[in-house]
């Protein structure tokens, strides 16, 4: 079932706080993340988490600057990603 | 006080200390180096490092190993009335050239710490010509993690105010990381499961063989590092940054320096004529999440090895794709949960045992390179003592073998390569050369 932009908003929130980034800084949709310390491997954990539970594969060409800089700008994405995947189908 | 267990990563240093003194090294030490514009006190400086060793008596405790578990452990009893760290102060000698300050570092970072008494780590500073002053925190890998030393650095640098609540901040338990706590929620089979499936890999990319210059140096090695710092300016740094986004994407630092770096060292091996067998690279990866350098007393960290064949050596981008499908393939497979559960069951063999198993499953090579990246140091660092911090970098150890080793980190912007070898697996005119070709790739854009 697709999700909605709110609900994978949220569950990107709670991934990264709980597994990436410490509280010492509090995440909100708008937080910057490459300004926020947001590395490589961080991300490609991030990556396997959404493919593995949204089911949401997001092809190398997506992952630009401008679409990781934050939740919101994820979240965009990935429903944007799975929009196209239910089209498809 | 209840003693403090090591966890696997420690106990890996701990080991390779063990190695490294055998071979007659100073022992697994790493270095991180400030520089400030106008001399500090001593005085104050030792008032300070006596508060905080008070308060984190880790700092001066002695590692004992249990008697039935085997587990080492940190006996913070055993500080109690000892002494504190040492602080040496070298004067300028006027007229010093840079080959004077450099062998004067040099011997630094051969000088061993006398762990068996609870010495951890020392403090030098050194004066220079230009009137400014250079200080050289020196510890041993088994107490902490570079990200922990740039946080001890950061509260010796900024008063006590500045200090966090004990025992938050030091104690392992009080804040353990998230791979210590999926550790601890697995039975010893499963371990020993996730174990196996490390060592599966280590044999795979040992079927190769990996190239080294360790072995075709083996003669000539002496028990002493020497080492190159690589220094960017801002705009230096920033044209990297700009090479990193066009040629590899976002957050690709280590990929962008690992693939410079390696085809550097292939242009090496080439003019020195070595067999292009598979480069493996030891890649330490930091566990801490983001934001953080708490525990600062102990290493948060676990291995990554990549293999890079000849033909992943082509050219840049198949040295960056290589590099990122083993990242993927790494995450994808859990690999980093792996190598903590092998490190983990290390805890409870004695360090020369665990050193022998390494190097067999290796064929005695390990790998042919170290390859680090902290990445940026601790933005707190930026005033030490009330001045500006002009620069930072760090001196790492590299375990031989492979004895040679490179670590990126960048301070307020600016980027920092440090090259460390053991003497004799280079000279000092080829560390130039590889070092200036290093630059130049890293300036080029990929």
């Amino acid at each position: 079932m697709m999700k909605t932009r709110q609900t994978i908003e949220n569950a990107l929130l709670q991934y990264l706080q709980s597994e990436v980034f410490d509280d010492a800084i509090p995440l909100t949709a708008e937080t910057d993340l490459l300004a926020a310390g947001f590395d490589s491997l961080a991300l490609l954990k991030l990556i396997h988490h959404i493919e593995e539970s949204m089911g949401v594969r997001i092809p190398e060409s997506e992952i630009t600057e401008a679409r990781i800089a934050s939740v919101e700008a994820l979240s965009e994405l990935i429903h944007s990603l799975q929009k196209d995947e239910t089209t498809s189908a | 006080m209840k003693p403090l267990a090591l966890n696997g990563t420690d106990c890996l240093m701990l080991a390779f200390d063990y190695q490294m003194r055998k071979l007659g090294f100073a022992g697994n030490l790493a270095q991180v180096v400030l520089g400030i514009p106008d001399p500090i006190s001593e005085r104050q400086l030792r008032k300070r490092l006596e508060t905080i060793a008070d308060q984190y008596a880790i700092m001066t405790a002695k590692q004992k190993r249990s008697l039935i578990k085997r587990i080492p452990f940190w006996d913070i009893s055993s500080s109690a009335g000892r002494k504190h760290p040492h602080i040496l102060f070298h004067p300028c000698r006027q007229g010093a050239a840079w080959e004077d300050s450099h062998a004067l570092k040099r011997k630094i970072l051969n000088s061993p710490l006398q762990n068996k008494n609870g010495e951890w780590l020392r403090l030098d500073l050194i004066e220079l010509p230009s009137g400014g002053m250079e200080v050289v925190l020196t510890w041993s890998h088994a107490l902490m993690d570079a990200h922990g030393a740039e946080y001890l650095l950061y509260m010796l640098g900024n008063g006590e105010s500045n200090l966090p609540p004990a025992p938050i901040g030091w104690a392992r338990e009080g804040r353990p990381s998230k791979m210590e706590q999926r550790i601890a929620a697995v039975n010893f089979f499963e371990k020993c499961r996730q174990a196996r499936r490390a060592f599966s890999w280590i044999d795979d990319m040992a079927t190769r063989g990996p190239v080294s210059l360790f072995t075709v140096n083996r003669k000539r090695i002496a028990n002493r590092l020497d080492f190159r710092v690589l220094s960017f300016t801002a705009s230096e740094s920033d044209q990297i940054r700009q090479g990193i986004k066009a040629s590899c994407g976002p957050l690709q630092e280590s990929a962008y320096y690992m693939a410079s770096v390696l085809l550097a060292f292939q242009g090496l091996f080439r003019e020195i004529g070595i067999d292009e067998k598979s480069s493996v690279v030891s890649f330490p990866v930091n566990l801490r999440k983001i934001g953080t350098r708490f525990p600062v007393f102990t290493n948060q960290a676990g291995t990554l090895l990549y293999e890079f064949q000849p033909h992943d050596l082509e050219n840049f981008p198949s040295a960056v794709n290589a590099f990122k499908s083993q990242t993927q393939k790494a995450v994808v497979q859990d690999a980093l949960f792996a190598n903590l559960c092998l490190m983990d069951l290390s805890r409870v063999l004695p360090s020369w045992y665990y050193i022998k198993k390494t190097k067999q499953s290796m064929k005695g090579e390990i790998a042919s390179l170290v390859f680090a990246n902290p990445g940026r140091a601790f933005s707190g660092l930026s005033r030490f003592m009330e001045r500006e911090v002009s620069y930072l970098h760090h001196v790492p150890t590299v375990v031989a073998p492979p004895g040679v080793g490179v670590i990126f980190s960048s301070f307020e912007g600016r980027l920092s390569m440090t090259l460390v070898w053991v003497e004799g697996v280079l000279d000092g005119k080829r560390a130039d050369l590889l070092t200036a070709e290093i630059r130049t790739r890293l300036l080029a854009g990929g």
